[in-house]
């Protein structure tokens, strides 16, 4: 039995969801919505490392007996205009970050060695066939070698919004949502399919390319990635280009709108994940 | 031709055009501000090609002339007109993902290990390559730090992030301080001995340095400061290959504090090391070895790879 924190933004729908599942049971946990909220000592002794939390009644736990579900801890924390503001940002995140990697049990770490979602992308593609352009001009992207059936996935690199571009159409960069560089790759289509895993649990939860053995075979080896660098809750989503299916997207931190419709076996699993339950 | 990425204004990668001018090497100056505001790239993968330019300057990849490339990339981001800094974000990361994928060679690449921007969790890293690091406590919790000041003759707090800030020993006034603060994380370890090292890795290359000193943190202090060259124990330079090996980092500078009993104590290993003073005291013996490394004359790289591959 371990002793549950949930950390994230009171906007956020999975934690919401996940409170609620937590208190039907009669789970004590603590809900962080401000790093103010979070009391914790982290030491290192002769080499070795230990921390201990305070929950809300004035206990402290050791970490080792903590589990922790972390969601878009940079919401967490004020940036604001001023150098000093940032620091302090800074601190509080490089402060919670040292924590989790004391926490076994915790859902999704912010730091493996070395791990970021750009890192895992390159580490997916080596599997499957999907070549990025990246450009600081939008006529460079307009004219890429683009085949007759492919379009263009095209993401903001300043913002990450994304869209589509088809050579076909009649847009530009004067009708194209703006930015002032981006990330494009070629794709065959707008279809995906996308699996929603929780620890080894897997689900395919949009199914527009079929269950074709190419794109399980990138889905399987997208998820096994994934979990590889420390991912335990995450979405896969895979498309296809010409040359084969390829792994487009892995989302850290999925929303219950996402996978409305198999929110009850989420939640379930992540409060079995965290309290044991 | 070497190419140097940077800002002009960095004192350290204005030393280093000049070394590896005095030492005869062919360079190439790639302003990063100017990127930034003026300056357009492409790369696509599928050819493994493209560019990064501003004005009349272009670094072409591949390009069999350009035999490496020495980044020092500043986050400017942050002190820029919020009108300018979606661009400033975007070229950022556009030069972070060029140089990762292209295959000329960079000291160093930016895909290494970051841990450096999360002190505590890099002192992780450092004691599972086999370093001895200094007994440490990070808190938010007045009592927690108050008990771990008491407990040594001579505490220093300092920042957790990688966002530059100065030691400080925690005296009196700083102890009534902490008393005082709640809710802010900080740093306390226990200071060792009176002297650092600074050790720069290049490659296989060692370079090292003693600075004796009373000052609590000698790159501002004005304290009198000696300097000697250092010869490391081999324990210590074996843990040095085994974070570079982890890190995939080439050119490294390594922190240490040496104990009264000559124990080296790990404080940080810095992936962008400001290396410029300890490479005039050396007769610009480290930014021989950079440069070396950069233009391909140094075959420690080369063996390296052939014996991992």
């Amino acid at each position: 039995m371990t002793f549950p924190i949930l950390v994230g933004p009171k906007t956020d729908t999975t934690l919401e969801a996940l409170s609620l599942g937590l208190v039907s049971k009669g789970i004590r946990f603590h809900r962080i919505t401000n790093l103010e909220q979070l009391q914790f000592v982290y030491r290192v002794t002769n080499n070795k490392v230990e921390a201990e939390v305070r929950t809300p009644d004035g206990e402290w736990w050791n970490a080792g007996g903590l589990s922790m579900v972390l969601r878009h801890p940079h919401l967490l924390v004020e940036y604001g205009s001023t150098r000093e503001e940032r620091f302090l940002a800074s601190e509080r995140i490089a402060a919670l970050t040292s924590l989790c990697t004391t926490i076994p049990n915790l859902i999704n770490p912010p730091l493996m060695s070395g791990w970021a979602p750009s890192h895992l992308r390159r580490a997916c593609s080596s599997h499957s066939p999907a070549a990025e352009i990246l450009s600081g001009s939008w006529r460079a992207i307009e004219s890429a070698s683009i085949g007759e059936r492919e379009e263009l996935h095209v993401e903001d690199l300043a913002t990450s919004n994304r869209w589509i571009w088809k050579p076909t159409s009649s847009a530009t960069r004067a009708n194209s949502p703006g930015g002032t560089a981006w990330r494009a790759y070629r794709a065959l289509s707008s279809r995906y399919n996308v699996y929603l895993c929780v620890d080894d649990w897997v689900e395919l939860i949009v199914d527009e390319l079929g269950r074709r053995q190419d794109v399980e075979l990138t889905g399987t080896l997208s998820v096994e990635l994934a979990r590889k660098a420390g991912l335990r809750f995450f979405a896969a989503i895979i498309g296809e280009s010409a040359s084969g299916p390829f792994l487009a997207q892995i989302i850290t931190e999925p929303t219950c709108n996402l996978y409305v419709h198999h929110q009850k076996q989420v939640h379930e699993r992540l409060s079995a994940a965290l309290a044991g339950v | 031709m070497i190419a140097l990425v940077g800002l002009s204004t960095d004192r350290t990668m204005a030393h280093a055009l000049l070394a590896g001018r005095l030492l005869g090497y062919d360079l190439q100056f790639f302003d990063l501000l100017r990127f930034y505001q003026e300056g357009d790239f492409y790369w696509d993968d599928s050819t493994q090609s493209g560019f990064l330019e501003y004005g009349d300057v272009r670094l072409e990849f591949p390009d069999s002339k350009l035999t490496g490339i020495y980044a020092r990339l500043i986050g400017l981001e942050n002190d820029v007109p919020h009108a300018m800094r979606d661009r400033y974000r975007a070229f950022s990361t556009a030069m972070r993902e060029v140089l990762a994928r292209s295959s000329t060679l960079v000291i160093n690449r930016p895909v290494g290990e970051t841990s450096n921007s999360v002190k505590p969790f890099h002192m992780q890293i450092l004691a599972a390559c086999g370093f001895r690091v200094p007994e440490t406590v990070v808190t938010n919790c007045s009592e927690h730090a108050l008990a771990f000041v008491d407990s040594y003759s001579q505490v220093i707090c300092k920042g957790i992030s990688s966002e530059k800030t100065r030691a400080l020993l925690v005296d009196q006034n700083e102890r009534s301080k902490i008393a005082h603060t709640q809710s802010v994380p900080a740093l306390f370890q226990e200071r060792i001995g009176e002297s650092e090292v600074r050790l720069h890795l290049v490659g296989d290359d060692i370079h090292a340095e003693r600075i004796t000193t009373r000052a609590v943190d000698y790159r501002f202090d004005k304290a009198p400061k000696q300097f000697d060259r250092e010869t490391p124990p081999d324990e210590i330079v074996q843990a040095c290959y085994r974070y570079r090996d982890l890190s995939g980092y080439e050119f490294i500078g390594f922190d240490f504090r040496v104990g009264h009993d000559g124990r080296y104590f790990a404080l940080e290993a810095n992936p962008m090391p400001g290396y410029d003073g300890y490479d005039r005291r050396s007769g610009l013996a480290i930014s021989d070895s950079l440069f070396r490394l950069l233009s391909g004359k140094s075959v420690q790289r080369a063996k390296r790879s052939a014996s991992s591959a």
